[in-house]
C-alpha cells in the first residue's frame, strides 16, 4: 500500500492523540502506585506524586498478612473457575438462536424481550436475598455463581456478532446435514473467538470485582470473595463516621488505624493483578477471528 | 467443545436444591433446665446463636477464629453454652446494617445480636420480634450489673418500653458529643496569640493565621484562617457546630430537638442565633478566613490541609488527637489540642448532644430457648473483664477482643473521666478500675514522654488530661449548664423519618449558600420557613405529644 | 393439526428452544423471582414484619410521597441530563478511539494503547474522588494550573453548579470508554477482509473505507450499544457523582438516586426507594420500547 502524505500526517496525528489520551489514563495509576507504597503520613500531607515518598509495603502486609487474606482469594478463583464457564456456557446457548432471524426462529423476538426485561428491572436487595435463601443458596458459592448466572448484556453482544456473519456459512452447514448443535460448535464458534474472548472478559473482570453479593449472600468471613474481604479491610473514614454515628474514644480509636488511601491504593492493585494477567492473553483473539474462519468457510 | 451439556446443566440445577434439602436444622430438642445463680452452669450444654459486628482492622489473636476463640472457649467452660456464629459483617460499614435488615425480613433472626439503629430496634419490639428480658434480668444479673442500670438509668430506659427491658443497652451517655476549638500548638506560638476565648479574639486569629505566617515557610497568606468542611452541621471536624453553638445554638447533626427555656418544643437549625453565626461565617469567606474551596472538601480532604499545614484551627469533636491530628502528630511532631468553644458577647452558649438514650443496643429474638442466656454472659463478662485482675482484663478485653463476647459492657473511657481526674490529682491509678486504669496510664505516660510514640497515648491523652477534652466538658459546659440533651431518644414520628433528608438537605444547602454569599444573611428567614413547610412543623407538633413535658 | 411443513419447521426448530431452557430457567427464578418484590413499592415495608409477613399495603402512596419532594422535578432534570449526556458520550469516544485505533498497524502498540486506555475501568470512584478533588481545585490543581497557563481564570470544576454536570460528564467517559472500545473492536474483526479489498481496487482511499465499509460494519453493535444504554436514561452513576457533589452543586448535580440515598440514610426506606427504582425501570422501558420499534420501523431493523 503507498502511503500519501496526507496519510503521513495522519498516522503521525493519530499517534500523539492516542499517546496524550494513554498519558491521562495511566497517570492516576502511577499517582496510585506511588500512594500505595508510599507512608501514610506523607499520604496524609498530600506530598506524594509519581513516585512513593518513604517508601513502604506495609499497606500490602497490612492487607496480605491474615489467613483471611488467603481464604478469600481461594474463594475468589473457585467463583471465577466456576462463574466464567457457566456464564459462558449460558451466554453461547443463548446468543445463537436468539442470532437466528425470525423466520428461522420464530419465538426469537418474544426470548429477546424476556431477556432484555431483565437488564431494566432490579427488584432491589430484600426480594433478591430472599429467592437466593429460599433456593438454599446462603453461604454457598453458587450464590455468587447462580444470580448472575445469564448476563444479558454479554448475550446481545454475542448474539449480534453471530448475528452479523456471513449467512452463507450457516447455510453451507446446513446443505451438508449439519443440525444446530452441529452448526453452533463447527461453524459459529471457531469464527467467534474475538467475541467470546470479549465476553470472556467482561465475565471474568464481574465475577472478579464484584463484592456486594459476597458481603450480603454469606455468613461467615471465611467464605468472602477476595473483593468483598477488601471492603472490609479499606474503609474510608467519611464512611466510617457516617456509619458510626455515636463515636466514642473506643471506635475512634479504628480511625488511627484506617490510612484509607494507601491501603486503598493497595488493594486496587492487588486485585487487579489477575485482570492484568488474563488480558494480554484474550487479547490476543480481539485480532484474528473471521479472517481464519472465512478462510476454512 | 463437545459438552455434555445436560448433564452439566442437571447438575447446576440440582445443586441449589440439595443444598437447600442439607441445610435443615434440628428442632424439637428438650429445653435444658436453666442453672440457677447468675453464673451457674448449664447441665447440659445448650446451643445458642448470635450474629458478629466486626469492625475495621478488628483482629483476632494468636489461633482464634470467629467461631473458636478465647471468649467462645470460656463461655463453654463457664457456662455450658456453645456459641455458633449466624452471621459476620462489618458495622464499620454499612455492612452489618444491611445484611441485618435482610436477615429480619427473612425471619432469620439468630439468637443474640445487636444493633445502633433506634428504627430498627423499634419496629422489631413493636413486631413482637423480641423477648422480653424484664424477668430474666430481675432474676439473674449480677448485683453489679444492676448497679450499671443506676448509673445509666437514661440508656436503660431507651432500651425499654412500657417499663419492660428488650435489650441490654450501651452503657454510656452522650456528654462528650459537644463541640471543641482545636488548635496546633506551634501556630498558636509562631504568632505570639493565646486561644481565643470569644469569638472576636477567633475571628482576628484567624485574620492572623489567614494572612501571616503561622507555619514559618516564609510565605505570607499561604495558610487558612478557620477550617470548615462541605458537610457543614455533622458532627465531625471543622464543622460549624462550634461556632454556632456561641450564639446559642445547640447543633448536632440533625438530631436536636429540645424544649426551649418555654418549654416549646423546637430545633436547633431553626433558632434566631442561626442568623448572626451565618452573617459571621459569611463575612469570614469574604474575607478569606475560610478556605474558598470548601464546598469541596469532606472530611477526609481536610486532614491533607491539616498535616501539611495549611489549615491550624477547626472546630471539631473530642477525639481530635485520635484522628485527624494524629496525623500531624506523627509527621512533624506537633501537638494539637482542644480548647473550650469561643463565646459571643449577648449569647448564652449552648452545647447539643444526642439523647442519652439512643446507642446500640443487644437483643434476644421472641422465641430464643434460653433467654436467660445473654444475662449469664454479661454477667460473665462482667466478672471476667472487671474483677479477675490484669491478666484477665488483658486476655479478655484488650486489643478489642471483647467484642468476640456476645453481649459486652462498651463503657467507654469516656465515662470513667471523674475516677481518672481523682488519680491524676492523687498521682497514682490505685482503686481505679481496670478500664481507668489504662487510661490513666496513657495520660501520664504520654505527659512525661514516656510513651510518647504510642498512637493510643496521644489519643486518651488528648480526651483525658486535665485539660484535655472531656474535662472541658466536664469543668467548663456543664457548669455553665451548656449542654443541651436532644429529646429525641427511639421513637421518632412518621414525618420525621421521611422528610429528615429533604430538612437536611434544605438546611445545609441554605447555610452553604449564604456563608458564599451566594444569598443574602435574610435568606435565613426563607429557610426557616421552608423547612416548617417542608415537614418540620409536623415533626415539631407530633415531638410534643410525643416526648411530653 | 399441523402441517407436514410446520412440523418440520417446528423440528427443526426444537433444539432452538432447548437450548434456551437453562437460561430462562435461571432468569425465571434469579431475575424474575425477585421481580415479585416491587410489591415492596406498594407497601409500608417494615423490615420486622417479614417479608412475607402482615405489611401495610398503600397503594400509590409511595409514589405520591416521591413526587411531592421538593426539588424531585430539578432531580429528575439533573439526572436525565447527565445520563443523556454520559451516554451520547460514552458511544461516539469509544467508537471514535475504537477506529483511531484501528489505523494503528503495529500491533504491539495497538495492544498497548487497548490495555491502557481499559485501566480506568478498574478505578473506584472512592478512590478517584479524592485524586479529582486535588487536580481540579481552582488553586492547587493540576488543571488549572495548566489552564492558566494559555490564559484561563481557574475554574471551580467541583463547586460551581454550571461546571458540576459537565466534569461529571467528562470523567465518567475518561473512566468507562475502553469499556466500549473493546466491545467496537471487536465487532471490527467480524468485517470480511474481502470487502476492503475490493474497495481499494475500487480506488478507495482510508477515509473512504472507513465511511463505507468499517462504520457500516459495527452500525449494528453501535444501535445495540446504543438503545442499551438508553436503559440508564435514569441511572446519573451514584458512585461518582455521591463522592464528588456537595450541597453547593445540589441544583445541578443532585440526580434520582444520590436523592433516594439520602431519603434512605434515617432508615430503611426500602418502600420509597422500591417505588423510586420501579419509576426507573418504567421510564428506561418506556424509552427501549420506543427506539425498538423506531428502529424496525424506519431503519426494519430490530436491534435485539
Amino acid at each position: 500500500m503507498k502511503t500519501s502524505a496526507a496519510r503521513r500526517v495522519f498516522v503521525v496525528c493519530n499517534t500523539v492523540l492516542l499517546l496524550v489520551v494513554a498519558v491521562i489514563c495511566i497517570a492516576p495509576f502511577v499517582n496510585l502506585l506511588a500512594i500505595s507504597f508510599s507512608d501514610k503520613v506523607s499520604v496524609a500531607a498530600g506530598d506524594v506524586t509519581f513516585y512513593p515518598i518513604g517508601f513502604t509495603t506495609v499497606a500490602y502486609e497490612f492487607i496480605t498478612n491474615t489467613a483471611k487474606f488467603t481464604q478469600s482469594l481461594v474463594v475468589s478463583f473457585e467463583r471465577v473457575a466456576l462463574g466464567v464457564p457457566v456464564n459462558l456456557l449460558l451466554i453461547v446457548l443463548t446468543a445463537y438462536p436468539l442470532s437466528k432471524s425470525v423466520r428461522e426462529f420464530h419465538a426469537r423476538h418474544i426470548f429477546s424481550w424476556f431477556f432484555v426485561v431483565t437488564i431494566l428491572f432490579n427488584a432491589g436487595l430484600i426480594p433478591t436475598y430472599m429467592v437466593v435463601r429460599y433456593t438454599g443458596l446462603i453461604d454457598s458459592i453458587w450464590s455468587l455463581v447462580l444470580p448472575t448466572s445469564v448476563p444479558v448484556f454479554s448475550v446481545l453482544v454475542a448474539m449480534n456478532f453471530m448475528r452479523s456473519l456471513p449467512k452463507e456459512m450457516e447455510e453451507a452447514a446446513y446443505i451438508d446435514g449439519a443440525n444446530h448443535v452441529q452448526t453452533l460448535v463447527r461453524v459459529i464458534l471457531p469464527v467467534s473467538a474475538p467475541t467470546i474472548a470479549t465476553v470472556t472478559l467482561f465475565s471474568f473482570v464481574a465475577h472478579w470485582n464484584s463484592w456486594f453479593d459476597g458481603m450480603i449472600y454469606m455468613n461467615k468471613i471465611e467464605h468472602y470473595p477476595l473483593q468483598t474481604y477488601l471492603h472490609t479491610v479499606v474503609v474510608n473514614p467519611a464512611e466510617f463516621l457516617r456509619a458510626n454515628t455515636d463515636l466514642t474514644g473506643n471506635l475512634a480509636k479504628y480511625l488511627t488505624l484506617i490510612s484509607h488511601r494507601t491501603t486503598g491504593a493497595a488493594q486496587m492493585f492487588l486485585a487487579m493483578i489477575p485482570v492484568l494477567v488474563v488480558y494480554p492473553y484474550l487479547q490476543k483473539y480481539f485480532t484474528t477471528g473471521l479472517v481464519m474462519g472465512s478462510v476454512k468457510g | 467443545m463437545k459438552w455434555p451439556t445436560v448433564v452439566v446443566l442437571g447438575l447446576l440445577l440440582a445443586v441449589p436444591v440439595l443444598t437447600f434439602a442439607s441445610g435443615e436444622t434440628d428442632t424439637g430438642a428438650a429445653r435444658v433446665a436453666a442453672a440457677a445463680g447468675p453464673l451457674g452452669a448449664y447441665e447440659e450444654p445448650i446451643s445458642v446463636s448470635w450474629s458478629i459486628q466486626t469492625a475495621a482492622a478488628s483482629k483476632l489473636l494468636d489461633d482464634d477464629t470467629w467461631e473458636d476463640n478465647r471468649w467462645s472457649r470460656l463461655i463453654k467452660e463457664k457456662l455450658n453454652i456453645d456459641l455458633e456464629v449466624a452471621f459476620t459483617a462489618d458495622s464499620s460499614t454499612d455492612a452489618y446494617r444491611t445484611k441485618l435488615n435482610a436477615v429480619i425480613a427473612a425471619g432469620d433472626l439468630p439468637d443474640i445480636f445487636k444493633t445502633q439503629d433506634a428504627n430498627v430496634f423499634l419496629q422489631l419490639v413493636q413486631n413482637d420480634q423480641l423477648a422480653d428480658l424484664t424477668d430474666v434480668y430481675e432474676a439473674y444479673a449480677t448485683d453489679s450489673i444492676k448497679s450499671y442500670q443506676e448509673r445509666f438509668a437514661d440508656a436503660y430506659e431507651g432500651a425499654s418500653f412500657n417499663g419492660r427491658l428488650f435489650a441490654i443497652p450501651r452503657m454510656n451517655d452522650n456528654f462528650h458529643n459537644a463541640p471543641f476549638l482545636w488548635i496546633r500548638d506551634d501556630w498558636l506560638e509562631n504568632t505570639n496569640s493565646e486561644p481565643p476565648n470569644t469569638i472576636e479574639e477567633l475571628v482576628a486569629l484567624a485574620e492572623l493565621f489567614a494572612t501571616g505566617d503561622p507555619d514559618g515557610n516564609g510565605i505570607d497568606g499561604d495558610t487558612y484562617g478557620l477550617a470548615l468542611n462541605r458537610d457543614l452541621i455533622r458532627q465531625n471536624h471543622a464543622s460549624i457546630l462550634g461556632l454556632v453553638a456561641a450564639f446559642g445554638v445547640p447543633g448536632h447533626g440533625m438530631n436536636m430537638f429540645y424544649r426551649d427555656d418555654d418549654g416549646n418544643m423546637t430545633f436547633s437549625w431553626i433558632q434566631p442565633g442561626m442568623k448572626p453565626a451565618l452573617a459571621l461565617l459569611n463575612s469570614m469567606y469574604e474575607r478569606g478566613l475560610i478556605n474558598q474551596e470548601f464546598t469541596a472538601k469532606d472530611e477526609s480532604a481536610l486532614v491533607e490541609d491539616w498535616t501539611s499545614a495549611r489549615i491550624g484551627m477547626a472546630y471539631g469533636s473530642n477525639w481530635g488527637t485520635w484522628y485527624p491530628y494524629n496525623n500531624v502528630y506523627k509527621r512533624d511532631g506537633v501537638i494539637s489540642r482542644a480548647y473550650p468553644i469561643p463565646t459571643a458577647a449577648g449569647y448564652d452558649y449552648k452545647v447539643g448532644i444526642q439523647s442519652n438514650r439512643v446507642g446500640q443496643v443487644t437483643m434476644v429474638r421472641a422465641d430464643a430457648q434460653y433467654p436467660e442466656a445473654i444475662i449469664k454472659i454479661l454477667n460473665l463478662y462482667d466478672e471476667t473483664v472487671n474483677f479477675s485482675g490484669d491478666d484477665a482484663f488483658n486476655r479478655y478485653w484488650a486489643d478489642e477482643q471483647y467484642r468476640l463476647s456476645p453481649v459486652y459492657i462498651d463503657i467507654p473511657n469516656e465515662v470513667y473521666q471523674p475516677e481518672v481526674n481523682l488519680a491524676l490529682e492523687r498521682g497514682s491509678a490505685e482503686g481505679l478500675p481496670a478500664f481507668a486504669r489504662r487510661s490513666y496510664q496513657y495520660v501520664v505516660g504520654f505527659a512525661d514522654g514516656s510513651l510518647a510514640d504510642n498512637d493510643n497515648a496521644y489519643g486518651t491523652w488528648g480526651q483525658q488530661n486535665e485539660n484535655g477534652s472531656l474535662n472541658i466538658v466536664l469543668h467548663r459546659y456543664q457548669p455553665d449548664n451548656a449542654v443541651v440533651q436532644s429529646i429525641l431518644a427511639i421513637e421518632r414520628p412518621d414525618a420525621w423519618l421521611t422528610n429528615v433528608s429533604v430538612l437536611e438537605t434544605l438546611a445545609i444547602t441554605a447555610f452553604t449558600e449564604i456563608i458564599i454569599g451566594q444569598r443574602p444573611v435574610e435568606y435565613f428567614d426563607t429557610f426557616v420557613e421552608q423547612w416548617l413547610r417542608a415537614g418540620g412543623q409536623d415533626t415539631l407538633d407530633a415531638l410534643d405529644e410525643m416526648y411530653p413535658e | 393439526m399441523l402441517s407436514l411443513r410446520q412440523r418440520t419447521k417446528l423440528l427443526r426448530e426444537l433444539p432452538l428452544y432447548v437450548m434456551l431452557i437453562p437460561a430462562v430457567v435461571l432468569v425465571i427464578i434469579y431475575s424474575y423471582g425477585p421481580m415479585a418484590g416491587v410489591a415492596i413499592a406498594f407497601q409500608k415495608f417494615v423490615p420486622a414484619r417479614g417479608f412475607f409477613g402482615d405489611q401495610d399495603w398503600v397503594g400509590w402512596a409511595n409514589f405520591r410521597t416521591l413526587f411531592a419532594m421538593p426539588n424531585i422535578w430539578p432531580v429528575i432534570r439533573n439526572t436525565v441530563l447527565i445520563a443523556f449526556s454520559k451516554m451520547v458520550g460514552g458511544v461516539v469516544v469509544p467508537v471514535t478511539f475504537a477506529l483511531l485505533l484501528n489505523e494503528i498497524t503495529n500491533i504491539t502498540s495497538k495492544r498497548m494503547f487497548q490495555t491502557l486506555v481499559y485501566l480506568p475501568n478498574f478505578l473506584s470512584w472512592v478512590i478517584m474522588a479524592g485524586i479529582f478533588i486535588d487536580i481540579l481545585s481552582p488553586s492547587q490543581g493540576l488543571v488549572n494550573t495548566l489552564l492558566g497557563k494559555v490564559g484561563v481564570e481557574p475554574l471551580f470544576f467541583l463547586g460551581n453548579p454550571s461546571l458540576f454536570p459537565a466534569t461529571m460528564v467528562i470523567t465518567d467517559i475518561w473512566k468507562g470508554f475502553g469499556f466500549g472500545t473493546i466491545i467496537y473492536l471487536a465487532a471490527l474483526t467480524s468485517i470480511d477482509p474481502a470487502l476492503y479489498e475490493s474497495a481499494v481496487i475500487d480506488g478507495a482511499n482510508r477515509w473512504q473505507q472507513t465511511l463505507y465499509i468499517t462504520l457500516p460494519g459495527i452500525m449494528g453493535i453501535i444501535v445495540l450499544m446504543s438503545v442499551l444504554s438508553l436503559a440508564n436514561i435514569l441511572n446519573g452513576g451514584f458512585d461518582q457523582i455521591y463522592n464528588m457533589y456537595s450541597p453547593v452543586v445540589y441544583s445541578t448535580g443532585d440526580i434520582l438516586d444520590t436523592f433516594v440515598y439520602r431519603l434512605g440514610i434515617e432508615q430503611a426506606q426500602y418502600s420509597l426507594s422500591t417505588a423510586a427504582g420501579l419509576f426507573k425501570s418504567g421510564v428506561s422501558l418506556l424509552f427501549i420500547v420506543a427506539s425498538y420499534h423506531l428502529a424496525d420501523r424506519y431503519a426494519g431493523y430490530r436491534v435485539f
